[in-house]
């Protein structure tokens, strides 16, 4: 009886296990596929492969690969988008930072910095926002603790400050990297380039065509179109099909 | 399956019949969801007067997700779709779910407005409606209020011309509220507004006040195009229409209870139809940028003396009015021995609408080799609908003075976005593996990309909840504390007003007043008999001293002159005593009981 309640409830956990671990392998094999036809200068093999690949899911290093795809099969907008996401993913990753200067450059015609018109630190937001919630409950808890005489030495009690100053700080850090971050460029034109439009409607004049890879400050969004601002020039607006430009995740 | 679900749920223990039971609930909620679609029309009132909305709800109940249908077209009406909501109800077990739809109903026309009953296919089914009807009183004529008219300046324009465009609402009673008016504009652009209150003037002998609103307009496409209508919406204040012939038919009533009925009220002017046309193609210049206005241009060098292969930086200056927003200049040709990098700019607006101003251009340009001594920038052009012609700029040459130098590499402070407004994407080339940069190996660790935590509605509770958390605690901590402490308070208070009727008790005896001595000895040992036991000073009697303050361990000697001094504040309520012997002797054991007391 005991056997069978077991194998009952230790069944299901242990298939789901090894899918997941079967998915993996997959996701793997996917990937290194796709390294090798990147390798081989297959770009469009290679980008087959690592869309494959997470299944729904992403990574930076697949990012990374997708966006170096991108770029060797000469779709510039596509490779800033997956080397924005990547970066998002691993901020601090050199590697992904000179990948992106390099495809920035290629849509720029020149060379350009990955950090350029991105102010603030190099902290993921939901990094300030895990390390300003992990210090505001951990002030609550040895608050609570000091107020019912629960902390085992007096040398401790200025813990709570602590924790409570640290809290603060780092409030005041994601406040700051969300409004220095404010304006940061949301959009990026996909190839061969997005014309935006004075009106959201197809008839409406050009005002100037964004180059597959420039990146764009998102206003607004309605009916399958974008308002985009030009970060270069704010006073170049105007409205862009949603489906020409690739969203660059928060990072 | 349903041999492995039995076999699975069929054991013993509570956890698997509770998922059993979730599971076929899930099931069956899943299934009830189609399970007596229906669809109910149903307005939120019958009677409206001509310019009035009503609203009228569609109910799908039990018909799943869905898409709004598009807006019913009912006749002698304008319908606009005004959003949706969703009801749940559990009545008698029963389970259903409705998704409402809501339209506004203007009436176009006085009378009874039949609308009809609606056929609807939602996921398969077909659910239909009851017909309604709306009955559409006669209102009032809005022209009594006021009136909106739009004025343009001319109905013949150029294709990129800007103009300005003026909206007047002339009124003779003031609304309680409008909003800024809305203008249709269907092939054109809408810019800058402004708003200002104009002076009043006379319409058919009535003197009518004026708000007035300026937006410049730019037309974008060829033909003959209607501007307009222009709409505002305003709300307007009227004394309530009251049943006449009630008990409360009165002004002074009305003053009080009448109330005052708002009405929402739009106005809407007259629409202008212009005839549109492009720049004509005769006589137009070679290299016309699709400009319009009247401009005048200056070009200028920052810098003339510079070793080869460093950039000039060149300032244009296009001063007049126009379509400022889209002047664009001119591409260097070819052959004229210069890489030219996109123009930065900025513009200083003369007037409120950015008709007027100073568009000034700063333009990166580095000459190809050292034998370039001149800059010769490009012709400028542009179509004046002032004077009906192209007109043309071609600035000077600038002369420059290059030093041999070490080659420098372009400038990098320009981006793509200029790039990309001034020359069209070209095709990107296949570049070779060895050109890229460097793939990571490693897949890494996948997860899913949404938004930031911040943007996600959870994150401000989990970030309010730690201080307000302990906000609380605070709070409660405090009050569960206030109590103690007022009852300490008042313990020390009656520890004060013994001491110091004892004090004045000792002080009452030199003054040889009889009435005074035996006033404090009953004060002090009342407030000292309040301080031992809680009470209130002054309704404490003898019979304490054997039912309290002896079994709280008052020794014998002091009850004993606990009693003598009760005896003598009894008696010096009839005769009091003025032996100073005596009085000493009731002070002795009036201090010797107080002491006592203390020590309880």
């Amino acid at each position: 009886m005991t056997t069978r309640l077991i194998f009952r409830f230790l069944a299901i956990p242990v298939l789901s296990a090894f899918a997941i671990l079967r998915a993996v392998g997959a996701d793997d094999r996917a990937f290194a596929d796709g390294n090798q036809h990147l390798a081989a200068g297959h770009f469009d093999k290679a980008i087959g492969a690592f869309e494959k690949a997470g299944g729904g899911r992403t990574s930076a290093a697949l990012e990374n690969n997708l966006g170096l795809a991108c770029l060797g099969a000469g779709r510039i907008g596509a490779a800033v988008a997956h080397l924005r996401a990547a970066e998002a993913l691993a901020p601090r990753d050199g590697e992904i930072q000179g990948n992106l200067a390099l495809a920035l450059g290629r849509a720029a015609g020149g060379v350009r910095d990955a950090s350029d018109g991105r102010r603030g630190t190099r902290l993921r937001l939901n990094e300030i926002a895990l390390l300003m919630l992990v210090a505001a409950w951990g002030w609550l808890g040895l608050f609570v603790a000091d107020r019912f005489k629960m902390l085992p030495s007096s040398s401790l009690r200025g813990l709570p400050l602590l924790a409570g100053a640290s809290a603060v700080i780092l409030a005041a850090l994601l406040a700051w990297t969300l409004s220095q971050r404010r304006d940061a460029p949301r959009v990026v034109a996909l190839d061969p380039g997005a014309d935006v439009l004075l009106s959201p409607f197809g008839e409406a004049r050009k005002v100037f065509t964004a180059a597959a890879g420039q990146e764009l400050r998102w206003r607004e969004g309605r009916d399958g179109w974008f308002r985009v601002e030009d970060p270069a020039s704010p006073s170049r607006y105007g409205w862009v099909k949603s489906g020409a430009v690739a969203f660059i995740p928060p990072w | 399956m349903v041999r492995i679900l039995f076999r699975i749920f069929s054991g013993a223990g509570i956890a698997p019949r509770l998922f059993a039971a979730a599971w076929l609930l899930a099931v069956g909620a899943g299934a009830h969801a189609f399970a007596n679609p229906s669809l109910t029309a149903r307005l939120d009132q019958e009677n409206v007067q001509l310019g009035e909305t009503a609203t009228l709800a569609l109910s799908f109940t039990d018909c799943g997700r869905m898409d709004p249908p598009e807006a019913p077209e009912i006749e002698n009406c304008d319908v606009a779709y005004s959003g949706s909501g969703n009801q749940f109800s559990f009545v008698n077990g029963v389970q259903s779910s409705s998704i409402v739809f809501r339209y506004a109903v203007r009436p176009k026309k006085e009378g009874d407005i039949v609308i009809p009953g609606f056929n609807v296919t939602v996921n398969g089914h077909k659910v239909s409606s009851d017909p309604l009807v709306l009955h559409v009183g006669k209102g009032f004529d809005i022209s009594q209020l006021g009136r909106l008219k739009l004025i343009v300046p001319r109905t013949n324009v150029f294709v990129g011309e800007t103009f300005p465009v003026e909206i007047r609402f002339y009124f003779r009673q003031s609304p309680a509220r409008e909003e800024p008016p809305t203008l249709k504009l269907d092939g054109f652009a809408k810019g800058k507004q402004t708003a200002e209150a104009g002076r009043p003037e006379k319409i058919n002998g009535q003197v009518h006040s004026v708000a007035k609103w300026t937006m410049t307009v730019t037309a974008v496409k060829a033909g003959d195009l209607v501007l307009g209508p222009a709409e505002i919406q305003t709300l307007y204040a009227f004394q309530a229409r009251r049943q006449r012939g009630g008990p409360f038919d009165d002004p002074f009533f009305g003053q009080f209870f009448g109330g005052v009925e708002q009405r929402q009220i739009p106005f809407e002017s007259d629409s202008v139809t212009l005839h549109v046309e492009p720049p004509p193609a005769k006589g137009r210049p070679r290299g016309y940028a699709g400009n319009v206005g009247n401009f005048a241009v200056s070009v200028e060098a920052l810098t003339t003396n510079i070793v080869a292969g460093d950039p000039v930086t060149l300032r244009v200056r296009v001063a007049g009015r126009g379509d400022f927003d889209q002047f664009r200049l001119p591409d260097f040709p070819q052959d004229a021995g210069v890489t030219a990098y996109p123009p930065t700019s900025s513009f200083e607006t003369a007037d409120a609408l950015g008709l007027e101003g100073v568009k000034t251009f700063e333009q990166v340009v580095t000459p190809e080799n050292p034998a370039v001594t001149s800059l010769q920038f490009p012709t400028i052009s542009w179509w004046n609908p002032d004077s009906g012609r192209y007109e043309t700029s071609t600035p000077p040459a600038i002369s420059l003075t290059v030093r041999p130098g070490a080659a420098k590499p372009a400038p990098t402070m320009l981006s793509g976005a200029a790039l990309a407004a001034q020359s069209a994407p070209a095709p990107q080339p296949k570049a070779p593996a060895s050109d890229l940069g460097r793939p990571k190996l490693e897949l890494g660790a996948l997860t899913t990309l949404g938004p930031a935590w911040v943007e996600q509605s959870w994150f401000p509770v989990a970030a309010a909840t730690p201080p307000l958390a302990a906000i609380a605690l605070v709070l409660a901590q405090r009050r569960a504390a206030r109590p103690k402490d007022m009852e300490a308070l008042r313990r020390a208070e009656a520890e004060k007003a013994a001491a110091a009727a004892a004090e004045r008790l000792r002080g009452s005896l030199t003054g040889a007043d009889a009435k005074a001595f035996f006033e404090a000895l009953n004060d002090a040992m009342q407030r000292r008999l309040a301080v031992c036991t809680g009470g209130v000073p002054g309704a404490f009697t003898e019979d304490i001293i054997n039912e309290k303050l002896v079994p709280r361990g008052l020794s014998p000697d002091a009850a004993e002159a606990a009693h003598r001094v009760f005896a003598a504040v009894a008696q010096a309520r009839f005769s009091q005593t003025t032996d100073p012997g005596r009085m000493a002797a009731l002070l002795a054991d009036a201090e010797n009981t107080l002491a006592a007391l203390s020590r309880l």
